[in-house]
C-alpha cells in the first residue's frame, strides 16, 4: 500500500464543481420518452370532510392522460408511518382532508400548463370542519379531533424515568426550572420537491427522486401501493439540500407512480415553492419544561422535562421527533435521577418530521440554566460545565454507553479560543459573550435500522464500481466512501466510481438520518475493500508464485514480491483483473456491518418496536462541541446581530478536514436561521401557512453570516471508520444556548424563546428600563 | 390556486418607438400591462393577479435607459435599471440619497434586472425608491396620446391616467443637500424594507431651512412625515429636535401589522430609522 494516507486529507467534494456549474442534473432535468407532468390539487381547507370529488371535466381535456384520486385509485386503508403505532397517513387521502395543502387528487397531462387547468376543472365538495392549530388548542376538552381516534388528539407518548426525580430535586440544594419555546422551522430546501416515476409493462416502478434514505422511502411506497419490494426501483439523483427533509415516503412519489401506472407513461411532478413548503415537512414547534436540581457543589442530582410537540396532521413520521430529543438531552450532561415525559399532539397543520436541528431546545435549557445557576451558587460557569459534563465510558439515563466524548476538552478550547472568561461581564453595553454545548447521535436504532453492505466490483483495467445503499445529500458521502475505499485499497480515488443509493443494486443501508453514513456506511465500505484487496493479494500471489501473505504493493500501486532484493518482477492491479476475470474468479469485494446497537427489540412480534423499548444502546456514537458566540444587540430596535463565531467540533478523527470545515459552517448558518431569522406564521381564520415563501420566509444569507473560526479535537471513536463520527451536527447544536446567553450579557436580559425575535427583545428591554428606572426613583 | 406558478396566457407586444407604444396603449388602455424588468408583474401574474389580455414591454423602445445630467437635474430614463443608477458616477455625486437606495434594493439579480420605472409605477407599499424619489422633489414624465406631461411622483399615483406610463424620473439637484438613508429589514440585504426613511436636508451648516422626510413600509398614500418636517424647518438640528421629530413621525405614520411585525413595533421603527436617517444628514459618514 502506498505509504501516503488518504485519512486526513483536504479532498474536495466530488461533485460540486459540476453543481457550482450548473452541470450537475437533478431530478429535474431527467426527461423520459413521451414522459407526462404531473399536477396536484391540494385542499384550501385546514380540516374538511371529502364529500364527493368529480374529475369528469378534467378528463375531458385534451392532453389528459389520466386523474387519480384516494377513493379510485389507491388500495384500501394503506397507511404510510414508519412504526404501526404511527401508521395513520393515506398519502391521497378519501375520508378527510387534515391541513391546508393536503394531496386531494391528481392529474398527468402532455404539458404543465394543460396539466394545471385540468386540475383546476376537478370539482372537489367539502364538508369543512373546525380546525386546531395549536397543541394547546389541540387538547381542550371538546377541541375538534384531527384523527378521530385519537382522544385529546394525543400522538403519542413517550417516557424515560430513571431513579427517583422528585426525590432527587426535592434533595438538592438548588432547583432551577424553566420553560423553553421553539417556533415550527422549514427546511427551506433550495431544490423543489420532484419526483419521476416510469412504471413498466412488467409491473415495475422506476423512481428518480431526492431522498435521503432510498430504503426506507422504498419500504413506504410498498407499505402504501401494495407491491412487492422487487417492483420498486429507487435511483438517486444529485440533490439541491436535505437537511432530514428528504426523508420520508412522499406523497408526491405515491401519486407519480398512481399516475404513471394509470397512464402507462412516465410522469414528472415537480412542486412550487409554495407547496414545498405548505406540503412537505416542517420541524415540530416544541414546548420544553424543565426543573433541574443541582447539588452545593454543582453536581447536577437530577432533571425532569416535559415536553409537548405539536406534529401537524399526521404522526406517521412524526413520531422521530418525540424521540430524538431524549437522544441529545439525556447525553450531555451527568444527570442521576432523570424523566424525560414527552407528548406528540396533533394540530391542522403542515406535518412535523425530521430535521438537522431538530433538539436545540434541551442543549439549550442546560446551557441557559448554567449561566443563571454559576451566580447562585459561585460557581464560575466554565468548572460548572465541566463539573456536569459527561465522560468517555459513562452510561446515559436510557442505558446508552458513551464510547467516546470529548466534550470537556471542546468548552475549554471554545472558552480559550473566544476569550470567554476575560470577556463575559467585560464587553461594552450591547455586546455580549455566550457559550453553549451540543451534540448528536451517530447512528440511531428506531426500531427498524441496522447495518449497512457495501460492495465493490472491479472492471478489467483495474478500475472498479462501490456500491451503497447510503446516498449523498451534499455533505460529501461519495467523497468519503470513495476516500475510504481508495485507502483500504492503496489506489487513485479517481478509478473508483460510486454507485450509490440505487435500492436495485445496492445493498439496504440505515439512510442519511441520525448520521450513519460516517460510522455505519462508511464501515462497511471499508470492509468491503479489505475483502476486495484479499482477493487481490490473492491473485496477485498466484500470478506471482507465491503466496497472498508474500505480495506487497508498493508505491508505484504495483504488486510485488516482500522483501525480494532489486526491483524483482511486478504486476499491476490490470493484470490482477483481467486474469482473476480469466480464471472465473473476478474480483470483488463485500463488506458487512452492523452498529454497535441493542437490538433485543428486532423481532416480528413486538407491536410497537422502539417506542414501548425505552432502555438499551440505542446509538452507535456521539459527536460533541461547544459553540461560543459574540452578539450585538441594537438597543433600539432588538435586532441581534451575531457578530463572531469560534465552534470547536469533537466528531472524532478529522477524516477529510474540508469538507467537516464545510460541514461546520452549514450547520452554523442553519441554527443561525432558526435562532434569529426564521418564523412561520399561520392564518388563524383560514389555518393557511402565511410563510411559504423565501420572502415571507426569511433564511439568513451570505450578509448575515458572522466570521466564523472551527476547530476540531481529532480524539478517535472506538467504532467509527478510523476513529471518526460525525462531524456536521452535534457541535453546532448549543449556539442557541450560546446566543441567548451572549444576549444576557450584552443588555441583561433573558430569553427562552426560539427565534429571539427583534419585538420581543425590544419589549424586554424596555421593561428592564422601566424597572430600573422604578427603582432609582424609589430607592 | 396559489400554488400555480405557470404565466397565464397573455399576448406580448413590443413596440419600437415611444409614439407607438403610446398609441398601443391607448388603444388598449384596460386590456394592457406594462412590462419594464417584469420582476413583479410576472410574478404577479403567475400569482393570477391582475392579468390582461397584452403585457407591452419598453425594451425595444429606444431611449429609455439612458441617465442624462441637464441643468439643475439629472433625468434618468424610466427603464435604467437600479444597479445600473446605483453605480452612475452622476447620481452618486448629485443624488446620493437615490444612490445609496438604490444599492440596498433586493439582490444583485433584482437590481440588474429591476428598473426604477417599474418600481415608481407599480403603486406598491413595499417599492422603495419611491420615498427617496419624494424626499428629493423628484418628478416623472408621463407619456400618453396626447403627448407628454410632468407630475411629481408624490402625486403620481393621483395623477396618472389609463393609456398613459412613465418615461422619465427628473431628480433634482440642490446644491448643499445634506440627506440620510435607514432601511430596516430582518436581512440586511436581499429583503424589503419593514421600515425605511429617506431624508433630504436644505440648509447651511446646522439649522435646516427645509426638510423632506418620506417613509417606506406604510400604508400607502401617508409616505411623507409632513409634521416632522415642520418641527425640523427653521431650527437648529440638535439631537433633541431629532428625536422629537423622529416621534412626530411614527405618531403620524399610518401603518398596520404584517405577518412578523406589529403595527406599534413599526412605529417604534419608525422612530428609530428617522432619527437615525437624519443623524446620519446632520453628521454624514457616521451611522445611528
Ligand atoms: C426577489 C425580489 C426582491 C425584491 N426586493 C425589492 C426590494 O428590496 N425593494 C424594492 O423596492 N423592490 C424589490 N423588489 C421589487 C422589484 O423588483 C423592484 O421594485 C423593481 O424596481 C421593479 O421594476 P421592474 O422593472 O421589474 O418592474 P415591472 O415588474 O416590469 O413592473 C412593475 C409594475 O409597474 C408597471 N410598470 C413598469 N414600468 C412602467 C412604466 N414605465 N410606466 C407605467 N407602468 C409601468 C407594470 O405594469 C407593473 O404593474 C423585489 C423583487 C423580487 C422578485
Amino acid at each position: 500500500m502506498s505509504a501516503e494516507t488518504l485519512i486526513g486529507k483536504s479532498i474536495p467534494r466530488i461533485g460540486s464543481v459540476e453543481k457550482a456549474l450548473g452541470r450537475a442534473r437533478y431530478t429535474g432535468d431527467i426527461i423520459l420518452p413521451g414522459m407526462l407532468y404531473g399536477k396536484v390539487l391540494r385542499s384550501p381547507h385546514a380540516h374538511a370532510r371529502i364529500v364527493n370529488i368529480d374529475t369528469t371535466k378534467a378528463e375531458r381535456i385534451p392532453g389528459v392522460k389520466a386523474v387519480v384520486t384516494g377513493i379510485k385509485d389507491t388500495p384500501r386503508g394503506a397507511l404510510f408511518g414508519i412504526i404501526p403505532h404511527t401508521r395513520d397517513h393515506l398519502l391521497l387521502p378519501y375520508d378527510k382532508v387534515r391541513y391546508v395543502g393536503e394531496e386531494v387528487a391528481a392529474v398527468a397531462a402532455i404539458d404543465e400548463d394543460i396539466a394545471e387547468e385540468a386540475v383546476s376543472a376537478i370539482k372537489v365538495e367539502y364538508e369543512p370542519l373546525p380546525f386546531v392549530l395549536t397543541w394547546q388548542d389541540a387538547m381542550k376538552e371538546g377541541a375538534p379531533l384531527v384523527h378521530e381516534h385519537r382522544a385529546k388528539n394525543m400522538a403519542a407518548h413517550y417516557l424515560v424515568h430513571e431513579g427517583n426525580v422528585e426525590e432527587a430535586l426535592a434533595r438538592s440544594h438548588y432547583v432551577w426550572e424553566h420553560e423553553f419555546t421553539c417556533e415550527v422551522a422549514s427546511h427551506a430546501l433550495p431544490e423543489p420537491f420532484t419526483a419521476l416515476c416510469s412504471f413498466e409493462p412488467s409491473g415495475k416502478y422506476n423512481f428518480w427522486m431526492q431522498t435521503q434514505c432510498p430504503f426506507q422511502v422504498r419500504q413506504g411506497l410498498h407499505n402504501t401501493m401494495k407491491v412487492p419490494l422487487s417492483d420498486i426501483r429507487l435511483h438517486s439523483v444529485p440533490m439541491g439540500g436535505a437537511h432530514g427533509g428528504r426523508s420520508d415516503t412522499p406523497p408526491g412519489a405515491f401519486i407519480a407512480g398512481l399516475l404513471s401506472r394509470k397512464a402507462g407513461k412516465p410522469v414528472q411532478i415537480k412542486f412550487s415553492r409554495e407547496e414545498v413548503e405548505d406540503a412537505m415537512r416542517d420541524k415540530a414547534a416544541k414546548v420544553w419544561r424543565v426543573k433541574i436540581g443541582f447539588a452545593k457543589d454543582g453536581a447536577i442530582t437530577g432533571r425532569d422535562i416535559f415536553m409537548m410537540l405539536e406534529c401537524g396532521a399526521y404522526a406517521s413520521s412524526a413520531i422521530v421527533e418525540l424521540w430524538v430529543p431524549l437522544l441529545i438531552d439525556e447525553v450531555l450532561w451527568r444527570s442521576p435521577a432523570y424523566r424525560y415525559d414527552a407528548h406528540l399532539v396533533y394540530t391542522n397543520k403542515t406535518i412535523s418530521s425530521m430535521m438537522r436541528t431538530r433538539a436545540h431546545v434541551g442543549p439549550m435549557s442546560l446551557d441557559v440554566a448554567f449561566d443563571q445557576v454559576s451566580k447562585e451558587l459561585g460557581i464560575d460557569p466554565i468548572e460548572l460545565r465541566l463539573k456536569n459534563a459527561v465522560l468517555p465510558n459513562e452510561v446515559v439515563p436510557s442505558k446508552s454507553i458513551v464510547t467516546s466524548t470529548a466534550l470537556s476538552e471542546s468548552i475549554v478550547m471554545a472558552a480559550k479560543k473566544a476569550k470567554y472568561s476575560q470577556k463575559r461581564g467585560k464587553l461594552a453595553y450591547g455586546r455580549g459573550i455566550g457559550i453553549g454545548s451540543g451534540n448528536m447521535q451517530a447512528m440511531f436504532y428506531m426500531g427498524f435500522r441496522s447495518g449497512s453492505t457495501a460492495f465493490i466490483k472491479f472492471n478489467d483495467d483495474g478500475s472498479c464500481t462501490l456500491f451503497t445503499g447510503n446516498c449523498d445529500l451534499g455533505q460529501g458521502n461519495v467523497t468519503l466512501h470513495t476516500q475510504v475505499a481508495a485507502e483500504e485499497l492503496g489506489i487513485p480515488m479517481s478509478t473508483i466510481k460510486v454507485c450509490y443509493g440505487d435500492t436495485e443494486l445496492c445493498y439496504q443501508d440505515p439512510g442519511n438520518y441520525s448520521m450513519s453514513a460516517t460510522v455505519v456506511s462508511a464501515n462497511a465500505v471499508k470492509k468491503a475493500a479489505q475483502d476486495a484487496r484479499r482477493r487481490i493479494l490473492e491473485t496477485a500471489g498466484d500470478l506471482l508464485d507465491v503466496s497472498r501473505e508474500e505480495v506487497e504493493q508498493k508505491e508505484d500501486g504495483r504488486y510485488y514480491v516482500k522483501r525480494r532484493i532489486g526491483k524483482g518482477t511486478s504486476v499491476s492491479l490490470g493484470d490482477v483483473c483481467r486474469s482473476a476475470f480469466k480464471r472465473g474468479k473476478p474480483v470483488y469485494g463485500f463488506g458487512d456491518y452492523r452498529a454497535r446497537i441493542d437490538y433485543s427489540d428486532f423481532s416480528v412480534d413486538v407491536k410497537q418496536p422502539y417506542n414501548e423499548k425505552t432502555y438499551g444502546q440505542k446509538v452507535t456514537a456521539y459527536s460533541f462541541g461547544t459553540t461560543a458566540v459574540e452578539v450585538k444587540v441594537d438597543t433600539e430596535t432588538g435586532q441581534v446581530t451575531v457578530t463572531d463565531i469560534w465552534a470547536v467540533n469533537d466528531c472524532g478523527t478529522v477524516l477529510n478536514p474540508l469538507l467537516v470545515r464545510g460541514q461546520m459552517h452549514a450547520q452554523l448558518s442553519f441554527m443561525l436561521g432558526q435562532g434569529l431569522y426564521e418564523t412561520n406564521v399561520w392564518d388563524e381564520k383560514t389555518g393557511r401557512k402565511l410563510t411559504s415563501t423565501y420572502r415571507t420566509y426569511k433564511v439568513p444569507t451570505a450578509n448575515e453570516t458572522p466570521r466564523i473560526e472551527t476547530y476540531t479535537l481529532g480524539i478517535p471513536d472506538p467504532d467509527g471508520p478510523y476513529g471518526a463520527k460525525e462531524g456536521s451536527l452535534g457541535f453546532g447544536c448549543g449556539l442557541h444556548g450560546a446566543i441567548a446567553n451572549a444576549i444576557y450579557d450584552a443588555v441583561g436580559i433573558r430569553v427562552y424563546d426560539v427565534p429571539f425575535k427583534p419585538e420581543t427583545i425590544l419589549k424586554l428591554l424596555k421593561e428592564k428600563e422601566a424597572k430600573e428606572k422604578r427603582k432609582k426613583n424609589s430607592g | 390556486m396559489y400554488y400555480y406558478r405557470r404565466l397565464p396566457q397573455f399576448e406580448y407586444v413590443a413596440p419600437g418607438s415611444l409614439k407607438e407604444a403610446a398609441s398601443f396603449l391607448q388603444a388598449h388602455p384596460r386590456e394592457t400591462r406594462v412590462m419594464a424588468g417584469g420582476t413583479i408583474l410576472l410574478h404577479r401574474m403567475k400569482e393570477r393577479i391582475g392579468v390582461k389580455k397584452y403585457v407591452m414591454s419598453l425594451k425595444a423602445v429606444p431611449g429609455l435607459d439612458a441617465i442624462d445630467k441637464a441643468p439643475g437635474q439629472v433625468k434618468i430614463g424610466s427603464m435604467v435599471t437600479i444597479q445600473t443608477i446605483a453605480d452612475a458616477p452622476v447620481v452618486r455625486r448629485q443624488c446620493g440619497l437615490l444612490a445609496a437606495a438604490c444599492q440596498m434594493l433586493g439582490t444583485p439579480q433584482i437590481r440588474s434586472m429591476g428598473t426604477i420605472g417599474g418600481n415608481v409605477a407599480c403603486n406598491l407599499a413595499t417599492a422603495e425608491i419611491v420615498p427617496v424619489l419624494i424626499a428629493l422633489d423628484a418628478q416623472a414624465t408621463l407619456a400618453g396620446a396626447k403627448g407628454s406631461r410632468t407630475v411629481s411622483v408624490e402625486e403620481l399615483y393621483r395623477e396618472v391616467r389609463d393609456g398613459e406610463f412613465v418615461t422619465e424620473i427628473l431628480v433634482p439637484v440642490k446644491a448643499g443637500q445634506a440627506w440620510g438613508y435607514e432601511k430596516w429589514a430582518m436581512r440586511k440585504r436581499f429583503d424589503y424594507a419593514t421600515v425605511s426613511a429617506a431624508v433630504a436636508i436644505a440648509g447651511t451648516g446646522r439649522v435646516c431651512k427645509d426638510a423632506k422626510i418620506a417613509l417606506g413600509g406604510v400604508t400607502l398614500p401617508t409616505r411623507r412625515a409632513r409634521r416632522a418636517e415642520e418641527i425640523l424647518k427653521g431650527r437648529s438640528l440638535t439631537n433633541r429636535l431629532i428625536v422629537e421629530a423622529a416621534e412626530a413621525a411614527a405618531e403620524d405614520a399610518r401603518t398596520g401589522a404584517d405577518i412578523h411585525f406589529t403595527a406599534e413595533y413599526k412605529k417604534e421603527l419608525i422612530k428609530v430609522m428617522v432619527s437615525r436617517a437624519l443623524k446620519q444628514a446632520v453628521s454624514p459618514g457616521k451611522e445611528g
